[in-house]
């Protein structure tokens, strides 16, 4: 990507002209700025210093607020995108930055959808179980919304959203006139048959114009308008609550030779899980998580399985047991990556629900004893 | 040994495997169930849950390990046993019980003080609680006054929305808890005898899935696929090592990395970082691993040592791939497991099924072993 616009590359040394400089980029080029934001245990830089997933490579510049990389991805295939070896290379600029008073990190690019998907998402995804990224439920990006729109002046509404059922059927829906939270009011996702995947949104009536998009899983884009908007609106709520939810699954791992194991549940209404069929479901749904193996324990009445995530040995055990509750032990050594990509694959294959600390088991011995 | 035949062996097989499977899991579920009710009507100062007691023998040697113990206060213990089946002679039965009602207050003693009561608790399965009480009540001789025995039969109930454990008296009178030096709002007689309208005991399972993962085993030796289950998924990744571990996050983790290990140095770390305060013998570990080298993800090197092939196992079954047991609505690891020993069980002739569990005493060299040699290609 060439640095043609008015701030050129030597001077981007704050964040403030970082951020000036995105939305000077998407106004000469056809990309938008698309990040990602993740959370990480210690300072990128010494991880992405020391960890280089397989076929890539990266060049750091610290500019002291944010740090530029040099990403390429080398990937092997055929067809006319490929050389004569059998390569093609997928490379540009991104910049990483730290949201204040979180954990989390947004890595963005002013790029095409191949470069941030193939290369960006990938790369970050490839690093060790110290960088991980996170997901939001249908309830938390709506929450952010909401928070936006008390926030500024004017009138957000949704122009497309993506809708998905825990069996994979995907819904792209389209608005003219619409209000950002009527996406949020579909029978389908108010039902919970279906949770939000990604929402593209405007800004009217206002006199700042605005246009992005939020996933789920912390990609966001920047399309056009303000940048305060994305910079010091958006992307600090959505690192804000994408901490909020990591620290759920950060310390968790059991230690070796002590029964002390903390919680996590994930708990839905009264009666939102229905018939022993459900358990069948779960099970479905954990064996569709990638590199992992489960073994069911019990899978009726109530399920308990346990799970092996081979991409970094966390273990944890599920249970289904009631008609509102799952909850998940995790194991020795059991990674926040490994427990969020756990739960986040319950919640998109199974059923959404609130992902909360694990309560304490004891109860009045009264409790225990049922007359007749 | 191919066909219908194979097949039903097969089918038969990978059933009895199933049935062993979760009628273990259920005594699990029992004593982890027990460890939170009992922690939570007891005496916290005093309260002692043993998941893994020693035997208790008679006068003549006969001994019989409970599936558990426990403290309830300084002055008050219980011994537990499950009983899933049923001697069908009266008199087996009676002798099944006799370590149990020779127990001694010693056997419950905690931090060095022995109760002054202990009761003996049977958690029979309900389907058994009819034949249990005839057998009990054909024992003329008081044997169940001394000491105090409890029966009580078990169920699981409410199947459909919060399913739980349900314990109920056998009996109206007699046969109950002598549980006074509890606190009176803590204390289970009054609450299951008649003035207490016979109420039952009931532990769901969200109340003890905390304890049942922590717990991992009971008090006696585990069918071979349960422990291979558990090793697989929450120790063999752990042998790995340092530099295995970071090839396998690296590079392929459908490849297969291999570690050598004794059954007995296995058994030491279950019982001391996996299993805390466990039980688990070496002989256990020994027919587990003997049985994965049917499965032939291990192969045993000499009588104690065994090579581990660690990796993300995945469905390739052979022979009987339109056989569909256990519902056949999922294939987990325990069904690989149990499928692929099956095959070999039925498949193979006698000698080669016993050369699979007969060392090799190769000495080749493992990926655990010299990494200071470069490979080819490799400076």
């Amino acid at each position: 990507m060439e640095d043609t616009n008015l701030y050129q590359f030597t001077d981007l040394d704050s964040l403030d002209t970082l951020f000036a400089w995105a939305n000077e980029a998407i106004e000469q080029e056809d990309n938008p700025v698309r990040s990602l934001t993740f959370i990480a245990e210690e300072k990128p830089k010494a991880v992405f210093a020391s960890n280089s997933p397989t076929g890539f490579s990266v060049d750091i510049d610290d500019r002291g607020e944010f740090l530029k990389l040099s990403l390429t991805r080398r990937i092997q295939g055929s067809g006319e995108d490929y050389n004569e070896d059998g390569y093609k290379f997928l490379s540009g600029t991104v910049y990483v930055f730290s949201n204040e008073d979180t954990d989390a990190y947004t890595a963005f690019a002013v790029s095409d959808r191949e470069f941030f998907n193939q290369a960006v998402q990938r790369y970050i995804q490839g690093l060790p179980p110290s960088v991980s990224t996170s997901f939001l439920s249908t309830d938390e990006l709506q929450q952010l919304l909401n928070k936006l729109s008390d926030d500024i002046n004017g009138n957000l509404y949704v122009t497309k959203g993506v809708t998905k059922s825990p069996v994979g059927d995907t819904e792209v829906k389209y608005f003219d006139n619409s209000r950002y939270f009527e996406l949020f009011n579909l029978e389908e996702v108010s039902q919970q048959n279906s949770y939000v995947d990604k929402i593209e949104f405007e800004l009217r009536q206002s006199r700042h114009k605005f246009s992005g998009q939020l996933s789920r899983k912390g990609a966001s884009r920047y399309v056009s308008g303000n940048q305060s908007i994305y910079f010091k609106k958006i992307l600090p709520s959505l690192a804000t609550l994408l901490s909020k939810k990591g620290e759920l699954f950060n310390d968790k791992a059991r230690e070796y030779g002590t029964r002390e194991a903390e919680t996590i549940e994930i708990t839905y209404d009264e009666g939102a899980i229905k018939g022993r069929e459900e358990n069948i479901r779960l099970i479905n749904a954990l064996e569709g998580l990638k590199r992992s193996s489960i073994t069911v324990y019990h899978k009726n009445p109530y399920m308990h399985a346990s799970i092996l995530d081979y991409e970094d040995g966390t273990n944890a055990d599920v249970f289904l047991t009631s008609d509102r509750r799952v909850s998940i032990v995790p194991g020795f050594n059991a990674s926040r990556k490994s427990l969020s990509r756990i739960c986040d694959r319950i919640n998109q294959g199974f059923l959404e629900g609130e992902v909360i600390e694990g309560q304490n088991r004891s109860k009045d011995p009264e409790e225990y004893f049922v007359k007749g | 040994m191919t066909g219908v035949s194979g097949q039903n062996q097969y089918e038969r097989c990978v059933e009895e495997a199933f049935a062993e499977f979760r009628a273990y899991d259920e005594v699990v579920d029992i004593v982890a169930a027990w460890e939170q009710f009992l922690s939570d009507i007891s005496v916290a100062s005093a309260f002692d849950f043993q998941w893994f007691p020693d035997p208790i023998t008679t006068d003549t040697g006969a001994e019989r390990a409970p599936t558990f113990t426990a403290s309830l206060t300084s002055e008050y213990g219980i011994v537990a046993d499950v009983i899933q089946e049923l001697d069908s002679d009266a008199q087996d039965f009676r002798d099944r019980l006799a370590p149990l009602t020779a127990v001694d207050t010693g056997d419950v003693a905690y931090d060095g003080i022995s109760p002054e009561t202990v009761d003996v608790c049977l958690l029979i399965a309900s389907e058994q609680a009819q034949a249990a009480r005839v057998h009990l009540d054909s024992f003329e001789d008081g044997v169940l006054q001394t000491p105090n025995v409890i029966p009580l039969e078990f169920s699981l109930i409410d199947q459909d929305t919060t399913p739980k454990y349900k314990f109920e008296r056998m009996s109206l009178v007699g046969e109950n808890f002598r549980d006074k030096s509890l606190p009176t709002h803590a204390r289970m007689s009054p609450r299951v005898s008649t003035d207490g309208e016979l109420a039952s005991i009931q532990i769901s399972i969200s109340d003890f899935d905390r304890h049942k993962a922590t717990g991992v085993l009971c008090n006696k030796q585990p069918p071979s696929l349960y422990l291979a289950c558990h090793m697989w998924d929450r120790v063999f990744y752990d042998q790995l090592n340092d530099s295995q571990q970071i090839e396998w996050r690296r590079e392929d983790p459908d490849q297969t990395l291999t570690f050598e290990i004794e059954a007995d140095s296995l058994a030491d770390k279950l019982n001391d970082s996996y299993i805390p305060n466990g039980s688990v013998n070496s002989a256990w570990v020994n027919d587990t691993l003997d049985y994965l080298c049917v499965v032939e993800t291990a192969e045993k090197l000499t009588d104690t040592r065994y090579r581990i092939q660690f990796r993300n196992l995945s469905e390739k079954r052979r022979e009987y791939k339109d056989v569909v047991v256990r519902g056949g609505e999922f294939s987990d690891l325990a069904m690989l497991f149990a499928g692929w020993h099956c095959e070999n069980e039925v498949e193979l002739e006698r000698g080669d099924l016993d050369k699979l569990t007969e060392p090799t005493e190769s000495v080749g060299a493992t990926d655990s072993e010299d990494y200071t040699q470069p490979t080819i290609g490799e400076f």
